[in-house]
């Protein structure tokens, strides 16, 4: 058992390993896209699709207007910002009627997806493209079906109210789409922390690693989670999860697969695998892929508390959707998705955890009662430690070609945080997400961190 | 299995890490000192040459290496793609004088890596200039889509119409993303490209009847290029078999803007498909010919919600047309009230 507790650690590392050079091959494509395919053409021409960009806010009065502002200076030709107040109880909703000199007016309301009750739709007397939408509270996933009821054009961006969008994020996204229009029917950006960046009128204009050793090793997952493993399954259109903080739709395939599920806590990763499933079972061409350069910025948990929570809820949201695409698991009618990734995405965040939780009881009482060699367990742990670094600093490389945190003092905190995060902090992860799985509490639908909002974060 | 046995993997994933970990810091630290350095050279760039424009004269004795460095060539092509008039007639001066358009000319002949060759196009037709026409001609049959569309880029900017029939090819041959930069290309060609354009359509879209991606888009061109003389083969292209060319060919036509059309469209709001009668709606929208007015009304009852707000919309372009939304603001149904309410409220002209 206890040797089997460690191989898996191995095996885990190496399956990292293999999607992070898949991963490596993809970004290598990207950047010769990105420097002949001249996306920016798509700014003066008529061909480019109009976008809608939801943003559901509840109780963002901090920040909203101030991110409602730098989205409206998104560099793409046509678009319209649709905000979702969902029954907020602070001022989110005056505040934004005072700052873009919102008015109420009756407009027909399409029900393409069932919502909680709608009280009122405004629309700036400013020259912006802003519509707000007044709604009853039901929750993140029902303030973006109403965006998605509301919305006028034919690809949605689903985001959040508390991230920064890059100025081309929306353009390099569309570019994909564009890539193969008939097919491509999602697009996910790449989500980076923004703690300690440097936000001058609604943009980053430096990026930074943060002030606490939390907040760096958050960098560093994000990293590796949007450098390291999604461009690699992207190129085999195997992604499972297109992230909440920015999302490109199709808004026809939205509404046919009814939008988001209420109350879901995984709803981004609901959402992604319904849309593959529904798409795979009407034997449809299709493209989920990912965006590396389609970038946008948000807030991560700078205490341990709010973290703890964050991936108690993630991790729920995750158990949930293992209980709802179970059908899929291994079932050829779904190709690639069902025989590879989604197994290897449920062992390896589902069942990983688990499995090495009962490892810090198992192997140490082996260990003590003389029944794994010492020397033994040790060789093993530094194999599964030295590919777990490997593997955090291969993410690095890759996430090179961005361009971010170029200083050489940036470079040393980030190898020491690669080599550090494996004694202790990836234990708290994993105490975190075995903490999931059993009750507890109860409402997880909207995250409760503090805000300082977009503009507070000049430095 | 021994500790002996698992000591070379433990000692070879250590040096893995290792080697990345020096990998990475040295990386790190070229990159920083790169990117500072093109920073500097670009800033210097972009005094010098704005100096130059500033008076009008370009110093003797050029520095050698600025023909050499990507860098000066990006920082010329961001200049002469928004400078006009003496200003350009300065930068292709200063080009010529740093005997840039000849290396880049044969860099773009010659060079191996298809890459290269691209950068290289691209900055020529920036320059424009005509003697490189045959060369765009031969660049445009290149193994390499983005030496094609820089090839396409500089005959567009010549003005060369010859390029247009191989243009409309390449809507069909090349792949979505660089057959749109090529509609752009055909775009840029202006009201010039019309006949060349109207004459495919007629001998090639009219005779085979099949809608495809290059039928649809030479349809959007033309009605983006919003010339009278298009309308003949855009009311026939309305009887095509194919939605998608029936919807494309009513947005052109109502992108045309002549009362011509509006028979032509008022028959198409009985189509089968409520995405033509949806466009149709639009595109009486755009025209604004009062004699839409009552084709407009029967699409409010539609049974698309799409074509019932679209000739809404389109009523509300229309003098008379708002004054019929006014009174079924107080009398319609409804879904035509709130209909009503909506576009005149955006139309400025009461609603609440």
């Amino acid at each position: 058992m206890s040797l089997f507790i460690l191989w898996f650690s191995i095996a885990m590392q190496g399956y990292l390993l293999a999607v992070g050079l898949a991963s490596w091959l993809e970004l290598r494509r990207h950047r010769h896209l990105g420097k002949f395919d001249r996306s920016a053409d798509m700014l003066s021409s008529a061909t480019t699709p109009p976008v809608s960009i939801i943003v559901p806010a509840y109780n963002e009065a901090a920040g909203i207007v101030d991110s409602v502002r730098s989205m409206s200076m998104l560099s793409y030709p046509r678009f319209e910002i649709v905000i979702v107040n969902d029954g907020s109880t602070d001022e989110t909703l005056d505040r934004m009627i005072e700052a873009f000199r919102m008015e109420a007016i009756s407009t027909p309301y399409r029900g393409d997806i069932a919502t909680a009750p709608v009280r009122a739709i405004y629309r700036s007397r400013l020259p912006l493209p802003i519509i707000l939408v007044d709604k009853e509270n039901g929750g993140r996933a029902d303030a973006i079906n109403t965006g998605i009821n509301v919305s006028r054009y034919p690809y949605v961006l689903l985001t959040d109210a508390d991230v920064v969008l890059d100025g081309y994020c929306l353009l390099r996204a569309m570019r994909h789409v564009l890539e193969d229009r008939q097919a491509t029917v999602a697009v996910g950006g790449n989500v980076r922390p923004l703690n300690g960046a440097n936000v001058e009128y609604g943009k980053v204009t430096k990026a930074d690693l943060g002030p606490t050793l939390l907040e760096r090793t958050q960098v560093l997952e994000y990293v590796r989670s949007f450098v390291a493993t999604r461009p690699g399954w992207s190129r085999f259109n195997t992604m499972l999860l297109l992230s909440g903080a920015f999302g490109l739709f199709r808004r026809d395939v939205l509404t046919e697969v009814g939008g988001l599920s209420r109350g879901h806590l995984g709803e981004d990763l609901d959402l992604t695998m319904r849309i593959h499933r529904h798409l795979r079972d009407q034997k449809r061409r299709y493209r989920i892929v990912y965006a590396p350069d389609a970038v946008c910025w948000t807030e991560v948990p700078n205490t341990r508390e709010v973290l703890s929570r964050q991936r108690i809820r993630w991790h729920r949201g995750l158990f949930a959707a293992v209980r709802d695409f179970a059908p899929m698991l291994g079932n050829p009618r779904y190709g690639g998705l069902g025989l590879v990734a989604w197994p290897l995405f449920m062992l390896f965040e589902f069942v990983a955890p688990i499995i090495e939780f009962i490892g810090w009881f198992v192997i140490p009482i082996s260990l003590l009662s003389g029944r794994l060699n010492w020397p033994v367990a040790l060789s093993l742990l530094l194999i599964a430690y030295f590919i777990g670094a490997a593997n955090s600093l291969l993410a690095l490389l890759l996430d090179e070609a961005f361009g971010y945190f170029s200083r050489p003092i940036d470079a040393l905190r980030l190898i020491g945080v690669a080599f550090l995060e494996n004694l202790g902090m990836r234990q708290r992860t994993v105490w975190w997400r075995t903490r999931a799985l059993w009750g507890g509490r109860s409402s997880w639908a909207w995250g409760n961190m503090q805000r300082r909002g977009v503009a507070n974060l000049s430095n | 299995m021994t500790s002996s046995t698992l000591l070379p993997w433990v000692i070879g994933s250590a040096a893995v890490a290792v080697l990345l970990t020096a990998v990475l810091f040295v990386v790190k630290v070229a990159h920083h000192d790169l990117t500072r350095r093109a920073g500097d050279r670009r800033a210097h760039y972009i005094g010098a040459v704005g100096e130059i424009l500033a008076r009008r004269t370009i110093p003797e004795g050029l520095p050698v290496g600025w023909s050499d460095d990507p860098i000066f060539h990006d920082t010329l092509s961001e200049f002469l793609s928004i400078v006009a008039g003496e200003e350009r007639r300065i930068l292709t001066e200063l080009s010529s004088r740093l005997g840039l358009s000849d290396r880049l000319a044969s860099r773009a002949r010659h060079l191996h890596r298809s890459a290269a060759r691209a950068e290289a196009v691209h900055h020529l037709a920036e320059l424009a200039s005509p003697a490189h026409g045959p060369l765009f001609h031969q660049l445009f049959g290149d193994r390499s889509p983005h030496v094609r569309l820089g090839a396409a880029r500089g005959l567009a900017r010549l003005g060369d119409l010859s390029a247009v029939p191989r243009l409309i090819q390449a809507l069909a041959a090349e792949r979505p993303w660089i057959a749109l930069r090529m509609a752009d290309m055909l775009l840029a060609f202006g009201p010039s490209a019309v006949p060349n354009l109207t004459k495919w359509l007629r001998e090639i879209a009219l005779v085979s009847l099949q809608g495809n991606r290059q039928t649809t888009q030479v349809i959007r061109v033309v009605g983006l290029l919003s010339d009278p003389a298009a309308e003949p083969v855009l009311q026939e292209l309305l009887d095509s078999p194919d939605p998608l060319v029936r919807m494309r060919a009513a947005e052109a036509l109502g992108r045309c803007g002549t009362p011509g059309g509006v028979a032509h469209l008022a028959a198409a709001m009985t189509d089968a498909d409520w995405r033509v009668r949806a466009q149709v709606a639009s595109s009486l929208g755009m025209i604004r010919d009062p004699s839409a007015l009552d084709v407009l009304v029967t699409g409010l009852h539609d049974e698309s919600w799409w074509v019932r707000q679209n000739s809404a919309q389109a009523m509300a372009e229309l003098p008379a047309g708002r004054e019929r939304l006014r009174e079924m603001a107080d009398e319609g149904t409804d879904e035509i009230v709130q209909i009503a309410h909506y576009q005149l409220a955006l139309a400025g002209r009461g609603g609440s």
